[in-house]
């Protein structure tokens, strides 16, 4: 019973941490039409298994959507109650800052660097592929979080809610090491 | 005799060195958290008290939005022309800062970008309600022009300077001027213009983020706010909040008492915990001395005698647990106060320590000392020579 309950509320939040996303950054006002499914896998520094996202949107007629959420993660009951919880609330955080939502929906050019609000700065690479979509690479630095850098790929596809790929990096001594990592393992639409 | 009392209330106190110190250390912890989350919530008001006095109270601000009703807060139309013709209204102005960043170019160098819009009206003002909004070069853009002010750090990282041009959504536009740097990086990468401008590039216009009216002298700002309220919902305007600076400094005023009240009241518990120590303390005093009371009442000494000394003596432990508090609560304080200026980059604000805090402090800790040696100081006057002198 605890357990279930446990489970419901980690739904919830998750469920309530994708809509605000999505509402916030104007995803669902902007969102093209028809069908499509992204699946997103996030893994973090001390979550042993990753949390897998997904949702399903569909362009009903006119102005309507029709939206499923999904989500699968397997912890224990330590896990439920503490990683998934701070993974829930990264995802939002990283997903949500200032330099990211000014980089969606723009048209972004490779090896080039962008300025952003808040004097980040990102650096764009090659063009790439993550789970069919097409993406540009780049690497965003914020001068306010100076030990760490974040390795976005971007899509123009604004049927997808979150950046394909985001990952953050943080320098520890001389190395960077992956802390969180958001990333695009299954996209279809028609 | 208080002094000699005193004299031997200390040498009582240095006596039993490492106990009078764990004591202490008690007090000063509950009078080191008081002391410095009054002095950080004194330095906080007064920070917003400047602030406030530098906007000015005789302006109205319309927020999109209704306060506590869910409402998004996000840009929204809002037509002021019902506004300006208000006989109280000094001046009307609007701003829009856009939520999505734009597209923005020069020199070879490409970026997306916040950029605000700020009305004519708004520009007089904008100094005192837009921090940071303080030319270093140049002028200010002029109505309805192409022209730009570019945050500091905007300027230096497009390497433009006034007079250059830069591209915003692939229009071309005049640096008429540079703001001064302030340290805060969501500022000083913005891009200011006229709000008729923006409007033209947005495509979008009546959007704004704030509209600010300034009161005439000597009028009532509240009735102009109604005033504002009323020509606005008649003109189909809702969910949008009215405040006076005079209300909003007022809001915010009581919202820092309340956080400062709580605070205080759980280092006050610290405070108490401590308070108990030191009453614990005087009791094994008494219990320890009882053959020295028995002496020095046998040699005369009145009960009140044997009050005051042992009220001096946990009085004084309270005194000094006190002093060491406000030292170290005021260290604590300067210390904060220096890693959020070093964490946030724009702190406005020090901890400030009134000679009120300082004095109020020091004779709390006092009186909490004399409160909590009270009941052990009563017990020892009480004691019976002949029974005190027996005592093992």
């Amino acid at each position: 019973m605890r357990r279930r309950t446990l489970l419901l509320t980690v739904i919830v939040v998750l469920l309530m941490s994708l809509w605000t996303w999505a509402q916030s950054t104007g995803f669902f006002q902007n969102y093209p039409g028809g069908y499509s499914k992204s699946v997103f896998r996030i893994t973090q520094e001390g979550l042993t298994n990753p949390i897998v996202l997904s949702m399903e949107v569909r362009a009903i007629d006119g102005d309507k959507l029709s939206v499923k959420t999904t989500n699968e993660l397997l912890g224990t009951r330590k896990d439920l109650e503490s990683k998934v919880f701070d993974g829930i609330a990264r995802t939002q955080l990283e997903v949500s800052s200032d330099a990211i939502n000014a980089l969606r929906n723009q048209t972004l050019l490779p090896n080039t660097t962008y300025l952003l609000p808040g004097g980040a700065k990102f650096v764009s690479e090659n063009k790439d592929t993550i789970s069919g979509v097409e993406v540009i690479r780049g690497v965003l630095t914020d001068p306010k979080k100076q030990n760490r850098r974040t390795v976005l790929a971007l899509s123009s596809d604004k049927s997808i809610p979150f950046p394909p790929l985001l990952q953050v990096d943080e320098q520890r001594v001389l190395l960077y090491v992956t802390t969180y990592k958001l990333e695009l393992t299954e996209f279809a639409k028609q | 005799m208080f002094f000699e009392l005193s004299r031997l209330a200390l040498r009582n106190i240095l006596r039993r060195k490492l106990r009078s110190a764990l004591t202490l250390i008690g007090i000063l912890i509950g009078m080191t958290a008081i002391v410095a989350l009054i002095s950080l919530g004194q330095g906080l008001q007064r920070a917003i008290d400047r602030q406030f006095a530098k906007v000015g109270y005789d302006l109205v601000f319309v927020i999109p939005g209704v306060a506590g009703g869910g409402q998004s807060s996000r840009a929204r139309a809002i037509d002021t022309r019902p506004i300006e013709p208000l006989a109280d209204a000094a001046r009307v102005g609007a701003m829009l800062r856009l939520d999505h960043a734009q597209p923005v170019a020069a020199n070879g160098v490409q970026g997306f970008l916040t950029l605000v819009g700020i009305s004519q009206g708004l520009v007089p003002i904008a100094p005192s309600i837009l921090g940071g909004f303080e030319l270093q070069q140049g002028v200010l853009f002029r109505p309805s022009q192409p022209e730009v002010v570019l945050g500091s750090a905007t300027a230096t990282d497009f390497k433009v300077r006034v007079g250059d041009k830069v591209t915003i959504k692939e229009k071309p536009f005049t640096v008429a001027g540079v703001l001064k740097p302030t340290g805060e990086l969501q500022n000083e990468s913005a891009i200011y213009l006229d709000l008729e401008k923006l409007y033209e590039l947005t495509q979008e216009p009546q959007l704004v983020s704030l509209v600010v009216v300034k009161a005439k002298a000597g009028v009532d700002v509240q009735h102009l706010a109604q005033q504002v309220e009323k020509a606005l919902a008649d003109n189909g305007t809702r969910d949008i909040t009215v405040q006076t600076s005079k209300q909003l400094s007022e809001i915010v005023g009581s919202i820092l008492r309340i956080i400062q009240v709580t605070l205080a009241g759980i280092a006050a518990i610290a405070l108490i915990v401590g308070a108990i120590g030191l009453a614990n303390t005087m009791f094994m005093a008494v219990l320890e001395r009882t053959r020295e009371i028995g002496v020095l009442k046998s040699l005369g000494a009145k009960p009140r005698h044997i009050l005051s000394l042992f009220l001096i003596e946990a009085s004084l432990l309270g005194l000094l647990g006190g002093i060491l508090g406000i030292l170290c609560g005021l260290s604590l304080s300067q210390t904060a106060t220096l890693i959020a200026a070093q964490a946030f980059s724009t702190v406005h604000f020090g901890a400030s320590a009134t000679p009120e805090l300082i004095l109020s402090a020091l004779a709390i800790s006092m009186l909490l000392g004399a409160f909590a040696g009270l009941l052990p100081a009563l017990r020892a006057s009480r004691l019976n020579p002949v029974e005190a002198l027996h005592y093992e």
